[in-house]
């Protein structure tokens, strides 16, 4: 039998614009039925101005719900089989697959204070699997800092150059510190393409926690040589390493849902999907040309920087005549996610600020109208959170109204003339209906299942997989409330320009939530649940009844917060089987290897307590070492900090004399980035008397007398691997 | 020229200055040595001796200097002089020359394969030798700037769609509009008839 590989270049326009109506009518086709229903209701009732705002708020929901479950069934219809036929997996025959790579490309990884174990064992372990499987000769790894904590920045610096040693990698794997963060991460690749873009054909973009194996690299690069006219292909990840039940219960549900609802994503955005920001490749000379984000009119939250940069940049590709595209079928491609609701809610805000400020997007000229749709889903996403509240809100008032004023059915022409439905019934059988079409995705992610007798043995088998899918509905219904409430406090909090802040972000370990912190987020919550509770009992029972699931979840948000971050908790239902995915199962070699060389990292020595807040200055001063690579480092930049001679002297001056902690931490900075202060502050620690020098210094200095613990480094013998 | 042989031990010192200044200044260059990843203790004391001894000679030269001072002079420069018998030559009197010495030891990996090389009494290895002088870091490729220029943007529906309008002769616009009417005119139909 003939292979039939597919051509992208050839994908038929027309097939395109039937795919896209099939979809849209089959949304309308679930969604219509539900709305009419909606107003039949309403007109039973008789119509004012809050069941008239109750339709419209209804008719957006409903709209999002038959989306969902468009796609999903869209994707289940196509995976049967061979599989969509139109997919760029498709495009490469088994045989192009084994090819090695002609073109340069570079692995970049931008990171922002991120846990500097996981981004360097990320990278070895993803840079032997290249090695491994003989097609490492065109890769190059860049490790792009951002970090503006020191104590991060100096981990980066030397682990970098302990892993080069160890790999023998001193021309493979780079390392850039960025002096200033402008435009985050969006202008750290951007600084990335303007130094080094022109070295490389492709650019494979990863986040601090991605992983992806050397196969899955290479294909897309080979995906890339195949289809010339594409600009962009986001690879769809699995995530991983989840540890509490909110990470395994999110890593069970996208490895379950996900395949089924990428497949429908892809049937109907083909040659104009979206990029992610990360685990995906880009063709960097038309990314060079086209894709610099400008700066849109006004300030924020709605103009200014451009925060969000992915969508952007796969609407600005597109613009320029690129295609890009979604791999839905990559193997070993992988990124891990929030282990706390706290963490889930830090991320979403993140996420939401960025895609609000895509309103503006929506009606720039030039886009596609596929890309225009994605910026509006992007934003509905998010405001879908505040519409809700309001729909149920209108719901209380409605239900209020209802039996305060003793409201009759009328006696009007309605569905119910040709159903013979009571208005009750009419009222159940359209909550249910919702309810079949909110769990739909979740029946035909079963269903699909079926056909793969592997892939389900591998989520533990029937048994533990429906114990899974019935937990993680129950959480997810719980939860949903809550996030609810965070999205829409964030949108108020964005439009009014206000901050908020629960500390910085942990992953790994420190991801696991803290009760005082999860009382703090969901105190608030609380309060509206059992309030909420109080005004629905009073209004009508069947209302607090039928708003009990979303009650619960609001009441019990502090100790259903706290349990779904815990370690223990996730440990004791990986025991009993449940949230299992094929990535649990059978962990792919990239995977275990992380998972060994982090344990082995945490059980290392920590510096102790007085040290450990300045310990990366400390390093950079004292270690002479450190100190050498830190200064080299500053030495390669092309630019010298503005900062007058007399201001450094002073702030030197300062430092030895009272400590780092009498520094602001801009002046700590400062001074760390600046070649001649660090060169003269190591010398003056070590010749100056003790007498001479802060507290602290003495105290570091401590540290490397003969008979102390050597402080602990990549470059010291023990920390070398 | 110094040599190699500067910073070798070469005899036990009999008489050694005392005093807490000293014993700061012995403390501090032991500490300095170490921090090098000279694990040898025996080697630590002999050398750290050595350098103090000198460094006390020194003394009556530099009287404005406390020992500590003129202890890490000595130390820095001997480091300096097995460095250039190791074949990194260089002013060690410069800091910015040291740096690069000690960079140069880092990038070697005293750590690993070259372990134990640091300071030894014995000649250095040819082949560290060679690493040493050639040590360097390479923190990204030679830079080969590009213009990246930003992409221009203006508000108002237009073209793209005109653009596709064109690739599919229109046909599947009409057709996808007739859909969507036919759809909402079959709800509207069903509303009609039935209120």
């Amino acid at each position: 039998m003939a292979i039939v590989r597919f051509d992208p270049a050839a994908l038929d326009p027309d097939e395109i614009a039937r795919r896209r109506h099939r979809v849209f009518l089959l949304v309308g086709a679930i969604a219509g039925p539900a709305i009419l229903t909606m107003a039949d209701l309403h007109w039973r009732t008789g119509y004012d101005g809050w069941k008239s705002l109750h339709l419209v708020l209804f008719t957006i929901l409903f709209g999002l719900v038959a989306l969902g479950a468009a796609q999903t069934l869209v994707g289940f219809f196509v995976r049967r089989g061979a599989g969509d036929p139109c997919r760029i997996t498709a495009s490469l025959t088994a045989a192009e697959e084994e090819n090695t790579v002609a073109a340069r490309t570079a692995v970049v990884m931008p990171i922002c204070n991120e846990e500097v174990g996981r981004v360097i064992e990320g990278v070895r372990v993803m840079y032997e699997s290249l090695l491994r499987s003989g097609r490492l000769a065109d890769f190059d790894f860049f490790i792009l800092s951002d970090s503006n904590d020191p104590n991060r920045w100096i981990e980066e610096e030397t682990a970098w150059l302990a892993l080069t040693q160890r790999l023998g990698a001193q021309e493979r794997i780079f390392y850039r510190k960025r002096r200033g963060g402008i435009n985050k991460k969006s202008g750290n690749l951007a600084d990335f393409c303007r130094r080094w873009g022109k070295h490389y054909v492709y650019m494979v973009v990863l986040d601090a926690d991605s992983i992806m194996t050397g196969d899955a690299i290479a294909r897309l690069a080979q995906l890339m040589e195949r289809n010339r006219h594409v600009g962009i292909i986001q690879a769809v990840p699995a995530l991983v390493n989840g540890e509490t039940i909110l990470a395994r219960l999110q890593q069970f549900a996208s490895r379950l849902y996900g395949p089924v609802s990428a497949a429908g994503l892809n049937y109907w955005q083909l040659n104009g999907a979206n990029y992610w920001g990360h685990n995906a490749i880009i063709r960097l000379s038309p990314f060079i040309r086209h894709c610099s984000l400008p700066e849109l009119p006004g300030e924020g939250p709605f103009g200014g920087r451009i925060m969000s940069h992915d969508y952007v940049e796969a609407a600005l590709m597109r613009r320029a005549g690129w295609d890009v595209w979604l791999a839905t079928e990559l193997e070993g491609n992988y990124e891990e996610c929030p282990g706390n609701v706290i963490e889930f809610a830090q991320r979403d805000r993140r996420w939401l600020q960025g895609n609000l400020q895509h309103a503006r997007l929506v009606a720039a000229k030039g886009f596609h109208a596929v890309n225009r749709v994605h910026f509006a889903l992007g934003i509905l996403a998010y405001v879908a959170s505040p519409l809700w509240l309001a729909f149920l809100v209108v719901s209380a008032v409605i239900a209020y109204r209802f039996g305060a004023a003793e409201v009759n059915v009328r006696a009007v022409p309605s569905f119910a003339d040709y159903l013979h439905w009571s208005y009750h019934t009419q009222a159940v059988l359209l909550s249910l209906f919702t309810l079949a079409m909110l769990f739909l995705p979740k029946a035909i992610a079963l269903l699909d299942l079926r056909a793969r007798r592997a892939e389900l043995a591998a989520f533990g088998g029937w048994g533990d997989l429906v114990g899974g899918v019935f937990l993680e509905t129950l959480i997810f219904t719980l939860l949903a409330p809550v996030l609810m409430l965070f999205h829409t406090m964030f949108i108020a909090l964005t439009i009014c320009r206000k901050k908020i802040s629960w500390g910085t972000q942990r992953r790994g370990r420190a991801g696991e939530s803290v009760l005082a912190e999860s009382v703090s987020a969901h105190w608030a919550h609380t309060l509206i649940g059992v309030a909420g509770a109080i005004t629905a009992t009073r209004i009508d029972s069947t209302l607090a009844l039928w708003m009990s699931p979303i009650l619960a979840g609001l009441i019990g948000s502090i100790p259903l917060s706290y349990v779904t971050g815990s370690w223990s908790a996730g440990e004791a239902l990986r025991r009993e089987g449940l949230f299992k995915t094929p990535e649990e199962s059978a962990p792919s070699p990239v995977l275990v290897e992380l998972g060994a060389a982090l344990a082995a990292r945490r059980s290392g020595p920590q510096p102790s307590p007085e040290l450990a807040t300045h310990y990366g200055l400390l390093q950079a001063v004292l270690d002479p070492y450190v100190n050498a690579v830190h200064v080299s480092l500053l030495h390669a930049k092309d630019e010298l900090p503005p900062a007058s001679e007399a201001r450094f002297v002073a702030l030197r001056d300062r430092l030895l004399r009272e400590g780092p902690g009498a520094l602001a931490p801009g002046d700590r900075l400062a001074l760390l980035m600046d070649a001649e202060s660090m060169n003269m502050l190591h010398d003056a620690v070590w010749s100056s008397p003790a007498a001479r020098l802060a507290e602290w210094w003495r105290l570091a200095l401590r540290h490397y007398d003969v008979i102390a613990p050597g402080p602990e480094t990549a470059f010291s013998p023990k920390g070398a691997g | 020229m110094t040599t190699t042989a500067a910073i070798h031990p070469t005899t036990a010192t009999a008489r050694l200055p005392n005093g807490p200044g000293w014993d700061e200044g012995f403390l501090r260059v032991e500490s300095y040595l170490r921090a090098h990843h000279t694990e040898s203790r025996v080697l630590l004391n002999r050398l750290t001796s050595e350098i103090i001894d000198a460094a006390w000679k020194q003394a009556p030269q530099f009287p404005g200097e406390e020992p500590v001072e003129l202890a890490m002079r000595v130390a820095h420069e001997r480091i300096g002089a097995w460095l250039e018998g190791a074949g990194h030559p260089g002013d060690w009197s410069e800091v910015r020359v040291r740096t690069r010495g000690r960079l140069a030891l880092a990038v070697t990996g005293l750590s690993g394969r070259w372990a134990g090389q640091l300071f030894s009494t014995h000649p250095v290895a040819p082949e560290f030798a060679t690493e040493l002088a050639a040590a360097t870091l390479h923190p990204g490729p030679e830079l080969s700037l590009s213009n990246m220029p930003t992409a221009p943007l203006e508000f108002g529906f237009d073209d793209a769609a005109a653009t596709d309008l064109r690739k599919t002769g229109g046909w599947s616009l009409v057709r996808g509009a007739g859909w969507s009417v036919g759809l909402i005119g079959l709800f509207g139909l069903v509303w009609a008839q039935t209120h």
